[in-house]
């Protein structure tokens, strides 16, 4: 007898002996015991075989006359141990019994394993957003096959959610998308379908994008797009085409528009097709590098004076003017129901991140009912999600270097570059040495621009207030010397000054 | 002589509450089960009302199920095991015994918690923020009239899991635990209990119990962020069928431990179409690993089980075929069962108005036949 039947005998009593009770056993109960404990004992468990006797003798020992209750209480305690050591061995037997059986079968079974996925790299050429979900567009290196990313950002941290960390479904981390965008990626086994030519993926459980740290290289834009705004919305018209493009709307898009509208019609653009209708998925900024309008609510900046405008606007026609500009209220000006778990930084940073429209107008009720009437809190809170970074001089300095044909672009970068210059003579901050000579090659680049605003001797043709330039090197090198604690990179930066200028000798003398 | 201690005067409840669940035993052991009338079930409701009153709290809870097999044998329910009722009253009998030998050595209620259990969890703050992603979750309707949904929540700084419950009377919600998840989280905020089970979470003001429970409280704060799931399931991944039987052979053991029971991930399975046996009222469904092996899904045939029933049938289809599955795996009888959790699909799966991309399908209370790709 297999020691699987045995427990099963051993189970069969234990049922037979709790169900029927110990005071009316039933006839033969003693006898079924002591047969099963002779059967243990051939199995080799001779130790419970024992117990089972010493229980079916007992049992005996209650049949015939009323037991006392020491009589029962003894039975009853052996009959709990035999259950406890029925339990615990079948539970330890059970595990055994699976483990050999496992290991005994081995079917073999249609395979169940994913599909293979796609391995490529992509260099990412845009995004948009679409009904609250992030579209990157990219190509695939070496094949020039479009794909296109699906991701989700659950949550959006307030401010400009393109420039800071976002939780990406996708990449399964947190990203700043700004920096992503200016990075290829490389997919390993990711699951992708093919439709209409272009290569689809989304969040996959087993594999992300890795962001390599290879940059993207930089794509001339077309610039053959006329923007175009009618109270039905913006449209883009190409010369060749019959007919006008039709931008899919996204609040930040429509934001950037706005802002664009000032700097011309003409835009240089990547557009991608979404259906019967197109979407911008990256534009030329003002001085002709590749930004992001559709999720980047700064990606086009106010000019000085539409910033001043919107300060008057908000200064004299209070919160719900520049709500009802910004299209959070109705023009009536009545409120929309309310949010009140999101602050008024999220919901504008989302509303501008291109969420539907419906959350931007619940953002009115939210930072009117949280502000409590305090516009100076609003201006602050709003100012800082619209406009998004001020690009400093420098930052316009370093883009513009990157910039191979500066023609079209000449006279802004010109203006910004003596508006710079003239800050530093001005007692603004003087730049780190390898800015400086940045500053200077793009100056000859431009031609060296006169100054009408001063005759001061210049440093490889900048003209600069040379002795602020002479403090700024000789302070660290002299603190060096010294043996204070000063950074190499300071002291690097002194002598970039020091040594790599034409006319170092008169400079230093 | 010397004074014997101070001792906690609600130990003196123990000792009584003891002998009259011992000789509650003694007279079940006697009479025998099938004897067992609607005053045996009253009887055991004082019984345990008694230990509730004197805080062994594991004895109470014992008592309960044990209440509960004897009216299913009662009710004639296809679903009463005799073997079942066997191991509750030896635990029963188990623990009377294992307290009673602690009492005498302790000098207060709270040195015979770690046998007789505590009637509250205690929620102790948190420093700082925690990190999880949900791993799992499964609703729930036990037999004492509640309804609750689980999540399984892996801490990724601290590699342990934790669970998540929000609970409610079916008085209040109804039968079914997928209410639950329409539930906010708190009053405090919109977030559902379904969002929150998909997905991963930065939390702070977390309050948490010295067993891994994580309140629910109005004050948690609950914000977005981005771990792989897949990082926590690693850590309950199971290459294989053999590689559970030695997760449940290393589970605790002891007599009085319960079946032993362990989460665990599997990728590359295989789900067979489940079979409805109405004699025993049960869904039976085999799973094969990547090597054939097979291993039991039952499922007992009760209103709660209807979402998970219809989700197995679709798991058993090619379109909706799983790249993995998480499950309890625990030692039912003589069969080491699967208990499905949550299905792993490797291309997101919309399964509703608010969570509309997902990796995870909870099987127990998200129909996958609303679910779309």
């Amino acid at each position: 007898m297999s020691l699987d039947q045995v427990l099963g005998d051993v189970r069969d009593e234990l049922i037979a002996l709790w169900g029927a009770g110990l005071a009316t056993p039933g006839p033969g109960r003693a006898d079924a015991l002591r047969s099963l404990a002779e059967t243990l004992n051939d199995a080799g468990l001779e130790r419970v075989a024992g117990e089972v006797s010493q229980l079916a003798k007992a049992l005996e020992g209650l049949v015939g006359e009323t037991p006392s209750a020491e009589a029962l209480h003894a039975v009853h305690e052996r009959l709990q141990q035999l259950t406890t050591w029925e339990v615990q061995f079948r539970r330890a037997w059970a595990l055994r019994t699976c483990r050999q059986t496992f290991e005994a079968s081995k079917e073999s079974v249609a395979d169940s394993s994913r599909p293979p996925g796609l391995d490529a790299t992509v260099v990412p050429l845009g995004v948009t957003s679409l009904d609250g979900r992030i579209v990157f567009v990219g190509e695939l290196e070496g094949r020039s096959q479009p794909i296109v990313l699906h991701d989700h950002w659950p949550g959006f941290r307030g401010g400009n959610p393109f420039r800071q960390a976002q939780a990406s479904r996708l990449f399964q981390d947190e990203v700043v998308p700004a920096t992503l965008l200016a990075h290829k990626w490389r997919l390993r086994d990711h699951p992708a379908v093919q439709r209409r030519g272009r290569w689809i993926v989304g969040p996959s459980f087993f594999t992300r994008p890795d962001v390599l740290d290879e940059e993207v290289p930089r794509i001339v834009m077309p610039d053959d797009l006329t923007l175009r705004w009618s109270s039905d919305g913006w449209t883009l018209w190409r010369e060749e085409a019959e007919h006008a493009l039709e931008v899919a709307p996204s609040a930040a898009l429509d934001f950037n528009l706005r802002k664009q509208r000032v700097y011309g019609p003409d835009l240089g653009a990547r557009l991608a097709p979404n259906g019967d209708r197109h979407v911008l998925i990256a534009m030329a900024d003002s001085i002709g590098l590749p930004c992001f309008p559709s999720v980047d609510p700064g990606a086009i900046r106010w000019t000085q004076p539409q910033a001043k405008a919107l300060a008057t606007r908000m200064a004299h026609r209070g919160v719900d003017a520049l709500l009802t500009y910004l299209g959070c209220l109705k023009p009536s000006g009545r409120k929309r129901k309310s949010v009140p778990s999101q602050t008024f930084g999220e919901v504008v940073a989302g509303w501008l991140a291109g969420r539907p429209p419906k959350a931007g107008n619940e953002a009115a009720a939210v930072a009117l009912a949280a502000l409590g009437g305090a516009p100076a809190a609003l201006v602050s809170e709003l100012s800082l999600a619209e406009i998004g970074p001020t690009p400093t001089g420098i930052e316009v300095v370093r883009r513009a270097l990157e910039i191979e044909d500066l023609a079209e672009r000449k006279a802004f970068v010109q203006a910004h570059v003596v508006a710079f210059t003239r800050s530093i003579r001005r007692g603004g901050v003087v730049p780190a040495g390898r800015d400086l000579w940045a500053l200077t090659a793009l100056w000859s680049r431009l031609g060296s621009p006169s100054d009408p605003e001063t005759s001061q001797p210049t440093l490889n043709g900048v003209p600069f207030d040379l002795d602020r330039l002479r403090l700024a090197a000789v302070n660290p090198l002299s603190r060096a010397l010294r043996g204070e604690a000063v950074s190499a990179e300071e002291v690097e930066d002194a002598l970039l000054l020091v040594v790599g200028s034409d006319d170092g000798a008169s400079f230093f003398a | 002589m010397k004074e014997p201690a101070t001792r906690d005067p609600k130990l003196q409840r123990v000792g009584p509450a003891l002998d009259q669940v011992a000789r509650f035993l003694q007279r079940l052991a006697e009479q025998g089960w099938q004897r067992t009338t609607a005053v045996t079930l009253k009887e055991i409701r004082t019984v345990a009302q008694v230990a509730h009153h004197a805080r062994l709290v594991r004895l109470q809870r014992e008592l309960a199920r044990l209440e509960t097999q004897l009216k299913r044998y009662l009710d004639r329910d296809p679903s009463f095991s005799p073997a079942g009722l066997l191991g509750t009253v030896n635990r029963v009998w188990l623990l009377e015994r294992a307290i009673r030998g602690a009492t005498d050595r302790a000098t207060s209620i709270a040195d015979l918690e770690p046998i007789a259990g505590t009637p509250r969890r205690t929620y102790r703050p948190v420093e700082g923020m925690i990190d999880v992603v949900v791993g799992a979750a499964h609703g729930w309707v036990t037999d004492s009239g509640y309804v609750g949904v689980t999540a399984h929540l892996w801490h990724r700084d601290e590699k342990r899991w934790l669970q998540a419950t929000m609970a409610r009377p079916d008085r209040m919600v109804g039968p079914d635990p997928a209410r639950l998840l329409r539930m906010p989280l708190s009053d405090a905020t919109p977030l559902t209990m379904q969002e929150f089970c998909h997905g991963a979470w930065t939390l702070d003001d977390v309050r948490l119990s010295s067993d891994g429970r994580v309140s629910l409280h109005s004050e948690l704060v609950v914000v977005p962020t981005a771990i792989a799931a897949r990082q926590g399931l690693a850590t309950v991944a199971a290459e294989n069928f053999l590689a559970i039987v030695d997760r449940l052979e290393g589970a605790p053991s002891g007599p009085l431990d319960g079946t032993p029971q362990s989460l665990v991930y599997i990728e590359g399975i295989q789900i067979d179409r489940p079979l409805v046996d109405d004699t025993r009222a049960r869904v039976f469904a085999g799973v094969r690993d990547r090597q054939g092996r097979r291993l039991e899904v039952t499922v007992p045939l009760r209103p709660e089980h209807d979402v998970l029933i219809d989700n197995l049938e679709l798991c058993a289809t090619p379109a909706w075929s799983p790249e993995g599955l998480i499950a309890e795996a625990s030692l039912v009888g003589d069969q080491v069962v699967l208990s499905p959790l949550s299905a792993v699909f490797a291309r997101p799966v919309s399964i509703g108005r608010r969570v509309k991309s997902a990796h995870l399908v909870h099987l127990t209370v998200e129909p996958l036949k609303r679910a779309k790709r």
